[in-house]
């Protein structure tokens, strides 16, 4: 992450998501772009779904509706990139997790990290993962890492920071263009570039006239556990009721959870 | 008592204190400590150093052929990330997961190397080393036995027909006496296949067929993965943009609940095998209850008399026993699909297996029965790919469904996708046969090989993408190599150019891929249809493109040709409903009587495999697939199988 101080010119940005749930087809093409984009190692032949890393999990959930009539909607979870209240920046004894306050990123700096994961038991969306094993790639694979992106080691938390180091890039690209202020064009998160059916809009939430400032004003939005107050910078949208009742854990459950363990 | 301290003493409290502390946690909590402190050390792994480059290429893992934005560092340039190319007209910026991680399969821990002898043992599959002339002999021998004890000596199995490189190889094959060219069936074109010989049957030579997705308002699928990549993940954006904005309703008969039945806006579920009952029950409603448009009636030339009588039996009460299906729920689909326009689609990719002809068949008969074929149908004519022919003979070209059992002496594949069941390839070889891999992975089809040449992998060689199967135009584009393939490897040319010599056959001059790709360029030049996209520009007509060369560079810059389309029909062809066959009508009659599973004698039931495929066959999966399969529950990997209790029941 780059420095938390507010930017020269004082300009500051909100960098945000919309999530068109009903575009999402979960096809996992965002998981698999964001794992090679952030150098995130293929599993420990032992890691599930609660072991495994992923800074952008897709989750399956239901209507509760008996089959066939069931209703099936995918919901991608990264890193929710909480406002002012993040849970987990106030509970880290080392200061690894910091907000940058000229992008509103939360990030995760694995250096610090101790490994503790008090950021894990503090995040209400179960978005960060525990490097439980040493990364291992297979044979070869080492050569296609990110230069961009540190690897990381066993013992720390890492999770999703809207691929900070594109935003560093977009920026580089501005400066050498003269300019204070990246593009908005040449800042995307993998996930975003990745999504075939464009369910992710991606931009700055303060700026009224992007899409995803309209889009997250739009109807059919809403948060996951807003009751919460953590002020996530990511939204979802969908027209069906009962994916937005779902998101506040408002619609109860039958059926065995989608799980193992 | 006075208190001494001897030095046997010490050395008990040292010893004591050195034998405690092995005991205690404290060196088990340094060894954890110091996985913390080794961050940044030589222990992690080092990322490349070097100029940042952007190159563009295609993924030829499978015929859907998506345009690639790879992004390389270093000098020979790495791709480390690959994304799809936005604006491109015919994939749409779409990739499957397995694209995106296109890049670690050329260093999979399945990829071959150089030639391999392969050896089938207790537990598993072994390739010993072995030098190319070794192999090649081995080959060339067998190749000479064959001559004497197979109908047919040698024969190579192209699991991507149409290219450049197909023609070269028959070309190559032609001066071997004996030789042909094999071509499978294709799995997503079946269904156009199925229309195209009804309409062969009375209209004469009809051309390459695709569907138009902007038409149909309902889609009825018999178990087509539409949503993860039918034909080509770019298909998905449109389908999905359209069911957003209320225009396209997506029907599902399949009878597990696959991510595409998940997504469907109704789900069918069927016992499995029965999609050609499903099929004919609707054909039944659509005939008795008069929905036929009359223009549709009056072209179809059997439909008042034999076809009426053949889907007589198929009542919505009779469908029901067979597949499960209220018949309320069929007629009410019936009467939804002539409503608007609608369309069948069946087959699909092996995760949706099996659908065989019979259903394709069926599944045919429906789609002109709802005018799919006339002028407002969705399904259309394009134009063939403009093909340069080559100097000298070609071998005999023979669909594989057409190559008689046991016939085969040497069998060559040429591809790695598993696009053919092995069973399927193992019943056309003799029992003494050799089959030769040109695989890069020792995995599908290669697994069942003596001997294995591998090829260059993707992103490794110089290749073309054809337009994808169900395109309603056609298209072309090009797959340049990014890296350098191993020194071991050669191309299925090169291979069969030096087969040729060891059997003493005078091998034409090879042209290398780029004179043949030009070649190719210059016929869709001189044809003078279509537009050229270039990445970040618009569409500009191919009369701009600067020529045959302007093309080509176009091209090796990310860009594409894409074709204009064909008039439509100004009336409906005529056409015939049922097979051409009488023993296609009575096959066609059991399969929709008693369902799949129970005709073919299984009386076990069967295993249906359900792993995510999308557009691909079965490649190597990627290790970074695991966090779709082994680390959420999104996607089951594609070596798991699903049982199906009903049919164990049924059976």
């Amino acid at each position: 992450m780059q420095s938390a101080k507010k930017p020269l010119d004082g300009k500051t940005h909100r960098y945000g998501m919309v999530i068109d749930l009903d575009r999402c087809t979960g096809c996992g093409a965002c998981m698999v772009a964001c794992a090679v984009e952030n150098n995130v190692p293929p599993g420990d032949p032992a890691a599930n779904e609660r072991t495994g890393i992923s800074w952008l999990r897709i989750y399956r959930m239901n209507d509760g509706q008996p089959l066939p009539e069931t209703r099936t909607a995918f919901v991608p979870v990264p890193c929710q990139q909480c406002g002012a209240k993040a849970p987990c920046v106030s509970v880290c004894p080392q200061n690894a997790v910091e907000v940058d306050r000229s992008s509103g990123i939360v990030g995760q700096i694995p250096v610090r990290c101790l490994g503790c994961r008090y950021c894990m038991a503090a995040c209400p969306y179960h978005a960060r993962s525990f490097n439980w094993w040493d990364p291992v790639w297979p044979a070869g694979m080492k050569e296609s890492l990110n230069p961009d992106v540190s690897t990381r080691t066993r013992g720390v938390v890492e999770k999703c920071n809207f691929c900070f180091h594109r935003l560093q890039a977009a920026r580089a690209k501005a400066a050498a263009a003269g300019s204070r202020e990246e593009s908005p064009g040449d800042y995307l998160p993998a996930c975003v570039e990745a999504c075939p059916t464009s369910a992710f809009l991606f931009g700055d939430l303060d700026d009224p006239t992007s899409d995803v400032a309209k889009a997250a004003e739009g109807k059919g939005t809403f948060r996951l556990l807003e009751k919460l107050g953590t002020d996530p910078k990511v939204i979802y949208r969908s027209a069906r009721p009962w994916v937005r009742q779902m998101a506040d854990g408002a619609l109860p459950r039958n059926g065995k959870e989608e799980h193992r363990g | 008592m006075r208190l001494s301290l001897t030095r046997r003493d010490v050395l008990f409290a040292a010893t004591g204190s050195a034998a405690g502390l092995v005991l205690s946690p404290v060196p088990w909590k340094l060894l954890g400590d110091s996985a913390i402190w080794t961050q940044r050390s030589r222990f992690a792994p080092e990322t490349l150093r070097g100029d940042i480059t952007t190159r563009f290429s295609a993924c030829t893992l499978c015929p859907a052929g998506c345009a690639l934005r790879a992004r390389c560092v270093g000098m020979p340039a790495v791709p480390v990330s690959l994304t799809g190319v936005a604006g491109h007209p015919v994939t749409h910026g779409a990739l499957c997961p397995t694209g995106f991680a296109l890049h670690h399969l050329t260093r999979h821990p399945l990829r071959l190397t150089g030639p391999a002898q392969i050896a089938r043992r207790k537990g598993g599959v072994e390739a010993t080393s072995r030098m190319a002339d070794t192999v090649i002999a081995s080959v060339a021998d067998a190749v000479r036995s064959a001559r004497t004890a197979a109908k047919v000596p040698l024969a190579v199995l192209d699991l991507r027909p149409g290219r450049m490189a197909s023609l070269e190889c028959r070309r190559l094959l032609a001066g071997i006496p004996g030789a042909i060219h094999v071509v499978p069936p294709s799995r997503e074109a079946s269904t156009f296949e199925a229309i195209r010989t009804r309409l062969e049957g009375a209209e004469g030579a009809v051309g390459p067929l695709g569907i138009d997705l902007d038409k149909p308002r309902t889609i009825v699928s018999f178990g087509a993965p539409l949503w993860e990549g039918w034909g080509t993940p770019g298909t998905v954006p449109v389908l999905v943009t359209r069911q957003n904005q209320g225009s396209l309703r997506l029907v599902q008969i399949e009878a597990h609940r696959s991510p595409t039945a998940e997504c469907a806006d109704r789900w069918l579920p069927i016992r499995p095998g029965t999609e050609a009952a499903v099929a004919l029950g609707l054909a039944h409603v659509l005939v008795t209850d008069g929905l036929v448009a009359p223009e549709v009636a009056r072209r179809a030339r059997d439909l008042d008399t034999s076809f009426r009588t053949f889907v007589a039996p198929f009542e919505p009460s009779a469908v029901e026993r067979i597949s499960g299906i209220p018949a309320s729920a069929l007629r009410s689909l019936a009467h939804e699909m002539a409503e608007g326009s609608s369309l069948a689609i069946g087959s699909g990719a092996p995760g949706t297996e099996p659908l065989g002809p019979e259903e394709e068949s069926a599944i045919a008969a429906l789609n002109l029965l709802l005018g799919n074929a006339g002028p407002n149908g969705s399904v259309v004519g394009r134009h063939e790919l403009p093909s340069p022919t080559l100097e000298g003979s070609l071998a005999t070209e023979v669909p594989l469904a057409e190559l008689a059992d046991g016939s085969v002496g040497v069998l060559v594949i040429d591809g790695a996708a598993e696009t053919v069941p092995w069973p399927v390839v193992a019943s056309k070889l003799t029992k003494t046969a050799t089959v030769v891999s040109l695989s890069p992975w020792l995995t599908g089809l290669s697994l069942h090989a003596s001997w294995a040449v591998p090829s260059p992998a993707p992103l490794e060689l110089l290749d073309e993408v054809l337009p994808p199967a169900g395109a309603p135009v056609a298209s072309w584009g090009l797959a340049l190599p990014l890296v350098a393939p191993p020194e071991r490897t050669m191309t299925p040319v090169t291979f069969l150019s030096r087969l040729a010599a060891a059997l003493g056959a005078t091998a034409p001059a090879h042209e290398g891929a780029e004179t043949l790709l030009r070649r190719r360029a210059a016929g869709i030049v001189a044809a003078g249809r279509g537009k050229v996209f270039v990445p970040g520009g618009a569409l500009m007509a191919i009369a701009d493109a600067g020529g045959s060369d302007g093309l080509y560079e176009k091209l090796s810059a990310g860009g594409a040709w894409i074709d204009d389309p064909l008039p439509g029909p100004t009336q409906s062809p005529r056409y015939m409903l049922l097979p051409p066959t009488q023993q296609e009508v009575a096959s066609l009659a059991a399969v929709a009587t008693l369902g799949r599973a129970v005709r073919q004698g299984d009386a076990s039931g069967y295993l249906d495999p359900e792993g995510y495929v999308g557009a691909t066959g079965a490649v190597p999966e990627p290790a970074i697939l695991g966090k779709l399969c082994r680390e959420s529950l999104l996607r089951t990997s594609t070596a798991a199988r699903r049982s199906m209790p009903v049919t164990i029941r049924e059976a």
